[in-house]
Parts: structure tokens; sequence; C-alpha cells
């Protein structure tokens, strides 16, 4: 049941009325039943509303939404996608994809340390491996990372200062991963674990130098 | 009921804020956790506004856009109060192009039509959240923003590009209809 009256009622119940249609609103209030039971139910739904709960969806969207921001956290092939990120954040992201790799070389660094205090006992598999030539590579790789080192020299003020920790301590735990694993094939040269280790340890200093020095140029 | 206390107050403990920091320098995991967090506030409020069909994708829509602009974050306001405004732009602009898109008509027509039939025999009755996602649009956005989410007529009409009156006539029509599914 509605009358003429019906329609203000919202507004009357938020305090939208004026002051003279409000006290004209009560006193027909005061006389008709059917806009006061409304007003009841208007006032419930009101409350009903504001006590809404909240729900989680039923299936997982974070994995959509992970891939859209690229995040690299899955630590596969770190994105750096500079067009589509403002300026004065491009070097804040790439901390964390460093971060990222420095974690890796933690889990690496320690492996090192493990292999070189554990059993002087030769893994049975030593005779036959193939010696990675470390010596044979080390004139190019040195000369690769002098380079990059150089480069990164030349544009170090274009990264961030907290992008600058994180790569010196990431640079800080491969050199020591890289020198634990040289001292340890001083003893087993012949270890295939241990020199295909150093392999990619040093592998890793190329590709953080080379991660660093893309993104300082970037941003020249 | 002043529209302050309806808005999701910050729960904002350290954590939060060093999450947001965080977010912003990059760190994925970080706002992985404010999504967590806060996941449950956005897509409610998208499945209010857009419906189920479109809630969820809404949804991540509206955190990819966080992600973005979490830079211009200030820290003025509390986190969840910025996630939530922007999360009403992005849902209200998909709306748009969505009702554009399907050749809707974002309008009231057929409300009494639609949004009735409930309040009579029990097994056809719809809950309070069914009987608010039959509502046609213009009303049901209306009162999700004034009374589930505690804007006022000038913010929404400004939101909806309609008029405050407008705005004002929706809300008492959308509870003139939802008055009958009180119950669920
Ligand atoms: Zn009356």
């Amino acid at each position: 049941m509605t009358d003429e009256w019906t329609s203000q009622l919202s507004e009357y119940l938020d305090g939208d009325l004026q002051v003279d249609q409000a006290q004209l609103l009560e006193a027909h209030l005061a006389t008709c039943e059917a806009c006061t039971t409304t007003l009841d139910e208007l006032r419930a739904v009101q409350e009903r509303a504001a006590s809404l709960e909240d729900s989680e969806p039923s299936r997982d969207l974070w994995s959509g939404i992970a891939t859209r921001i690229r995040a690299a956290h899955t630590g596969e092939t770190p994105v750096v996608d500079i067009e589509s990120r403002r300026p004065r954040r491009r070097f804040a992201f790439t901390a964390t994809q460093l971060l990222a790799a420095a974690a890796t070389l933690v889990v690496t660094a320690v492996g090192s340390t493990m292999l070189a205090t554990r059993s002087e006992s030769p893994s049975p598999g030593a005779a036959t491996v193939i010696p990675v030539g470390i010596a044979a590579s080390d004139a190019s790789y040195d000369t690769a990372v002098d380079e990059l080192v150089h480069a990164l020299d030349e544009h170090r003020s274009q990264l961030d200062s907290a992008t600058i920790v994180v790569l010196e301590q990431s640079l800080a735990t491969i050199d020591q991963a890289i020198a634990e694993a040289v001292q340890a094939l001083r003893e087993e040269p012949n270890d295939q674990f241990l020199n295909s280790h150093l392999a990619h340890t040093k592998r890793q200093k190329l590709e953080l130098l080379a991660q660093a020095v893309t993104l300082a140029t970037a941003a020249s | 009921m002043d529209a302050l206390t309806r808005r999701p107050v910050s729960t904002a403990s350290d954590a939060e804020t060093a999450d947001v920091a965080l977010a912003a320098a990059g760190d994925a995991r970080a706002f992985e956790r404010l999504y967590r967090a806060h996941l449950a506030r956005v897509n409610s409020l998208a499945r209010r506004i857009l419906g189920f069909d479109d809630a969820d994708e809404a949804t991540q829509d509206v955190f990819v856009r966080a992600w973005e602009k979490l830079g211009t974050f200030r820290g003025e306001a509390a986190f969840g109060t910025w996630l939530h405004r922007l999360a009403i732009n992005v849902l209200l602009a998909s709306r748009t192009s969505r009702s554009k898109r399907e050749g809707r008509f974002v309008g009231d027509e057929g409300m009494e039509h639609r949004a009735k039939g409930a309040s009579g025999s029990p097994e056809l009755r719809m809950d309070f959240e069914g009987a608010l996602r039959k509502l046609p649009d213009g009303a049901r956005e209306v009162f999700v923003l004034h009374d589930v989410e505690g804007f006022k007529h000038r913010e929404i009409a400004e939101m909806l590009g309609v008029t405050a009156g407008t705005s004002k006539a929706q809300l008492h029509r959308a509870r003139m209809s939802l008055r009958g599914h009180l119950a669920g």
C-alpha cells in the first residue's frame, strides 16, 4: 500500500528531507499505518545492507593476477617489462628480481659449503667424469665479467640505492660461492657436480651483472 | 549513519604498511598478502555491482590496476580505503564497457517485473543478495554504493553520471523492492 507520502520515506529515513517536509511527513505517519510499516521495512532493508557479509570467490584468482603483473616470484626468467612501468618504479621493481637471484645464490652457496666439508671419499662416478675445463674458459669469462663490471660502474648512478645494496650482496654471495667451489675442486678436480656447480654459479654471476647493466643503461 | 563508518576502515597494521611499501617497490609476494587480506571485500563488491558472471575477472582487473597504481598511493588514506575506491572506479568502468558490449540498456526498465515475483510463494523466494542481483543495474548500483558501501548521493551521482535526485529515487525504488527479501 502506497500513497503520495511513500516516495519520501527513504529520504526521511536518511535525514535528507527539509525540516518542514519532515514535520509534515511525521504528522502523516502519526495517522497512516501503511506508511509507518513501510518506513520500518525500509529501515530493515537499510540495516540488512549494512550488515552483509563479504565472502571470497570459489576459485583461485591469484594465479591469473600473478601472470598479468608478471611477477617473477616463481624464480623463472625475470621479466623486466620496462615500457609498461612508470619510470619512478622501474628500478625499485628490479630490486625484487635481484633479491630473487640472491636467494637462489644463497642456496647455491650453502650447497657449495656442504660439498666442501663433506666426506673425504671420492664420489663413485668421479673416475669417469670428464672435467669441465675451468682454466680453458677462464680468460673469456673474466673478460666478460670485467666488461660488465665496467659498464655497470659507468651507469651505476641510474640504479637506486636499494637495488645497489641488493646487487652488491648478491655479487658477494656469488663470489663466495665461486671461491668455495674452486677450493673444493682443488681437492676433487674431477667431481662432476662441483664442476657443473661452479660453471652454473659463474654463469649466474654473468647473468646477474648483465641484468643489472641492462637495467642501468635502460634508465639513462 | 555516517558514511565513514561503512567504508572499509583500514586494518592498517604495521605489517600491512610494510607490505604496501614492499609491493610498491615491486615485491609480488607482499602484494599477494595484500590481495589475500582484501580479496573478500573486493570480490563481494564486484559480485554485488556486476553479478557472479563478471565478478571474478573484474576482481582480477582491480588487483592488476592496484599493482600498477600502487606508486600513486600516498598513504594519506588507509590502503583499504584507497583500494576500495579504486575498485569502485574499475568496476563501474567495467560495467559501462560491458553494457556497451552486450548492447544492454543501463536503466531501470522492468524493475517491478524483475524484482517482484519473490514476495509471494515461499519456494520462489529469493534471499536478500539474490534479490539484490535481480534489481535493474541503475537501482542496484545506487543501492550498493549507498546502503552497502556508505557513499553519499552527491558522490554516487558523480560516479554514475546521474543527478543526486536520480540517485535518491533509485535508492528508494531499490529499497522498496528489497523489502520482501529480508528473510533470506
Ligand atoms: Zn501514508
